[in-house]
């Protein structure tokens, strides 16, 4: 493939203002993996991820809408049988089983479910809206499929994640009010399905709202952390938080840089991703292509959400979910998956499609 | 069937050429929720505006003391430091250095190593370090070795009263006892007044010791109870433990067997019988019952005599032939019903999580299990369950829960029985001390008013078989009888036969003196004063039962 990748080419039809945005969000990563690493081989690990989802990132870029959809799907069903697998053995890690480990690797395959599966959600959408209502019950049917077999792990943050990217992107495309409030129910009981039957979300919702319950938990550490920041924060390396809590550089990235980089430091990694999410989705005012119009929904919703979830959450607005903050927490396949989103993403806003 | 339907639409027809709007609404959706993350952060980290879990946090209060009845300190939380280590800053001499520390901290050589070389910037090496090891560290010089100031529970009595008092984890989460039960209450700083006395815990925890080593016994308990309000004054069981080092212990020194262990109670049953058989009116004190023969080659005496029996002498003989025929009479169904109403079908309502089901009888109970419970065999209840409904029978036959906190209100006042019968009880049980001539002189003291029962049960053995050797032996006494107050419970699990005490291992050999010895504790502790004898004489038992003695 590489001797069809023309750089200038390339270059010249990338949007590059957002490739620019996305490029800063790795390097704020590295930045923070820095300070927050003494040890040199946390830091090279990620280092290693951040550059090899750097030029991921291009690679996917360069690809037409067509093959990105065949690309998907043939992932997407090597990731469903990985997630099968998963489900097979057992490699529990802190009560849920969600990893595959091979030659040394461990891999999420839930997190590399995401970026392929809204693309064929959204091409099934279309179809299905073009009258093919064949295309609707796969589409139900792969969705039901994914989540379950997400929930069973049990990893309750992504399934959550997933059927709210889905309902935004089913919300785009017209979906009916009656339907969206519909979902919007099965959203609210979804979540008490949760809070009866999963131990550990029953766990931490009693404790976000009940501070009394428990002694002194992450959450409490994370707030710590934001408030002992202040407006430049501790300087890089100085924070106490990542020596506390084991999760500090994954679901508590941002209590980190809040800690050690301080208030504008997070103001303006929160500016980035925002303005991330609202360029793509004013591209989308120009576009005619309704697959490209709801994948670009499908995949902008997942970064945006994913990314609040994880501010949410260290900032104790909602429980814990054990997210990962795109392209700036530690963890291979959390990066990898987020350098195949951003790449589908500068793939489908070349600026060539706006003229066809 | 929501596809095929005509009139319904899943998408809102011509949408996708006016997506506009809701692209519009999803970015004002976006934007509202980055602007409330950007609004708290600012709340959290620049405006100052505390937040409640923080104030939560530093206003936690320190956890609430356990006292005894009397205001002895049993438990409470001193400072304490802990010692950790940022392994990831130690580059070298790990292998000199975990000798020394190891040297200080008394913990293995190879696990301190481990933790040395984990590559962790945090590994607790030891919790809660005393002044003396800290004292030591700091002359170490090792700067990436470091402390913490953490909340350490102590227990100045240590063993004493351990099973009640309970323990908690290294965070200060009761774990059990009252410790456990009363956590939300401890930890909310509130301090806890046990119905304990602890000199009288102190000293049936030495009599009891004395006793297990003397038989080379397995283990023990005993219970105090004051019978007129109910209160646990001292429960006792061995093997124990020290709540400050819950850690070396096991699961078997930490069963507080007196409330989690279920046993049959053999003939300590036998006035209990006789109690449902006189209060029902079914038997009376004067019928007279044949002890000469065994019942179905099955149920025997320990002391066979070819006569026959009164209920009184049937209770001071501890005939099981005589019970057996009293539990025939009642039947069953009022046997059940007067263990259920004397709280042998429920645990014990008493706010300790270790308080136990009892286990009854779960498999076949016919006629000859109706006769054979009547003493004491095939039905299992806890100590507790025991010590609770005697001491309801002699409290004039109000049975009422038991406490362990002072300020308990007395719960669940129930009448069990009329207060005739629980004289009449209250009658038997003295003349098993004044007139038995093995039990009675062990236990017997001048100027008080004492009255028990003995009871034995054997034990099963390896091989399934009941065996001579393996015995429980259990005594249930109260004092003084005229107006029942104090009630003691003493268990002995296997003691062994030994020259210096004839080779006897019945509960008179066993129990009787122990049960004695806590007597005279319990007379120095609380300065219980004599009475005479004449004066019980007149008072105590009404001129009825007298009558009746004096015929027989």
């Amino acid at each position: 493939m590489n001797s069809f990748f023309n750089l200038k080419l390339w270059w010249k039809e990338i949007d590059k203002i957002n490739f620019i945005l996305i490029s800063i969000l790795l390097i704020v990563g590295i930045i923070l993996s820095f300070s927050l690493n003494e040890s040199s081989l946390f830091f090279n690990k990620h280092l290693v991820f951040a550059i090899s989802s750097f030029f991921i990132m291009i690679f996917l870029s360069s690809l037409e809408p067509k093959t990105l959809r065949r690309v998907s799907l043939f992932f997407l069903v090597i990731f469903i049988f990985a997630l099968v697998i998963v489900l097979l053995f057992d490699n529990e890690i802190k009560g849920s089983n969600r990893w595959l480990k091979f030659l040394g690797f461990s891999l999420q395959p839930s997190e590399f479910i995401k970026p392929f599966y809204f693309i064929l959600s959204a091409w099934l959408i279309i179809q299905g809206i073009n009258g093919r209502q064949y295309y609707l019950l796969v589409l139900i049917i792969s969705f039901l499929l994914i989540s379950s077999l997400i929930i069973l792990q049990p990893d309750f943050g992504m399934t959550f994640l997933i059927f709210l990217t889905f309902f935004c992107q089913l919300f785009i495309a017209g979906l009916s009010i009656f339907l969206v409030i519909f979902s919007l129910f099965a959203i609210l009981l979804l979540s008490f399905f949760s809070y009866y039957f999963f131990d550990h979300v029953q766990k931490r919702i009693d404790l976000f709202f009940n501070s009394n319950s428990g002694g002194f938990e992450q959450i409490d550490y994370s707030l710590r952390a934001f408030k002992n920041g202040g407006w430049f924060g501790k300087g890089p390396g100085q924070g106490i938080l990542k020596e506390k809590i084991p999760d500090a550089n994954t679901d508590f990235i941002f209590a980190v840089a809040g800690e050690e980089l301080g208030f504008i430091f997070c103001s303006i990694i929160i500016l980035l991703i925002l303005t991330i999410i609202i360029r793509f989705l004013l591209k989308l005012l120009k576009m005619q292509d309704p697959f490209i119009i709801i994948s670009i929904v499908g995949l902008t919703c997942c970064f945006g959400l994913q990314s609040l979830i994880n501010i949410f959450s260290s900032l104790s607005i909602i429980p814990t979910k054990g997210m990962t903050l795109p392209f700036i927490s530690y963890g291979g396949s959390s990066m990898i998956s987020s350098s195949i989103l951003f790449g589908f993403l500068l793939a489908l806003t070349k600026n060539k499609i706006f003229y066809e | 069937m929501i596809i095929q339907s005509k009139k319904f639409k899943i998408f809102d027809s011509d949408a996708l050429r006016k997506f506009h709007k809701r692209i519009f609404f999803s970015i004002v959706v976006f934007l509202c929720c980055y602007f409330l993350a950007v609004f708290r952060i600012a709340d959290v980290m620049v405006l100052e505006i505390n937040l409640k879990k923080n104030q939560n946090y530093s206003l936690i209060p320190e956890r609430g003391k356990i006292y005894d009845r009397n205001g002895q300190l049993l438990s409470t939380t001193v400072n304490s430091h802990s010692l950790f280590v940022n392994a990831q800053k130690i580059k070298k001499n790990k292998k000199i250095l975990s000798k020394k520390i190891s040297s200080i901290i008394d913990i293995n050589e190879e696990e301190i190593y481990k933790k040395l070389t984990s590559n962790k910037k945090f590994v607790y090496l030891k919790r809660n370090i005393s002044p003396k090891e800290h004292q030591k560290i700091i002359e170490l010089g090792e700067i990436n070795l470091q402390t913490s100031l953490e909340k350490k529970r102590i227990y100045p009595f240590r063993n004493i009263g351990s099973h009640i008092i309970g323990y908690v984890d290294v965070d200060n989460n009761g774990l059990a006892g009252i410790e456990k039960s009363y956590d939300e209450n401890l930890k909310k700083g509130e301090d806890i007044y046990l119905t304990l006395n602890i000199n009288l815990q102190n000293a049936s925890t030495n009599a009891l010791l004395k006793t297990i080593n003397k038989f080379s016994a397995e283990s023990g308990s005993i219970i105090i109870m004051d019978i007129t309000n109910s209160e646990i004054l001292s429960l006792v069981n061995y093997p124990d433990f020290d709540s400050n080092n819950v850690n070396e212990s096991n699961s078997n020194q930490r069963l507080n067997r007196a409330l989690q262990s279920n046993y049959e109670m053999g003939s300590t049953f036998k006035p209990i019988t006789v109690a449902m058989g006189i209060d029902s009116g079914i038997i009376d004190q004067n019928m007279i019952f044949d002890v000469s023969k065994p019942i179905k080659n099955k149920i025997e005496d320990w002391d066979p005599c070819n006569c026959s029996l009164n209920v009184k002498e049937i209770v001071v003989r501890s005939s099981n032939i005589g019970t057996a025929q009293i539990a025939e009479k009642i039947g069953k169904d009022n046997q059940i019903n007067f263990f259920k109403k004397i709280g042998f079908y429920e645990p014990i309502n008493i706010k300790l999580n270790e308080a136990a089901k009892p286990y009854g009888q779960p498999y076949h109970w016919g006629e000859i299990e109706t006769m054979t419970i009547g003493y004491g065999h095939g039905f299992a209840i806890t100590p507790l369950h025991l010590a609770v409904a005697y001491s309801g029978i002699l409290n004039q036959g109000i049975k009422t829960d038991p406490k362990i906190i002072i300020d308990d209100k007395i719960k669940n006042y129930k009448k069990i029985i009329n207060k005739d019968t629980s004289r009449y009880i209250s009658y038997l049980l003295r003349s098993v001390v004044q007139e038995t001539k093995i039990t009675g002189p062990k236990i017997r003291i001048e100027g008080y008013d004492i009255g028990g029962k003995t009871g034995t049960a054997e034990l099963i053995n390896s091989q399934n078989n009941y065996d001579k050797d393996l015995n429980r032996t259990i005594f249930i006494s109260a004092f003084p009888m005229s107006n029942p107050k104090y009630l003691i419970l003493s268990f002995i699990d296997k003691p062994k036969r030994k020259k210096a005490n004839n080779f006897s291992i019945t509960s008179a050999t066993v129990n009787a003196p122990l049960v004695k010895d806590i007597i005279i504790k319990i007379i120095e502790i609380l300065k219980l004063p004599k009475v005479d004898n004449e004066h019980i004489l007149n008072a105590a038992t009404s001129t009825k039962y007298n009558q009746i003695n004096a015929i027989n």
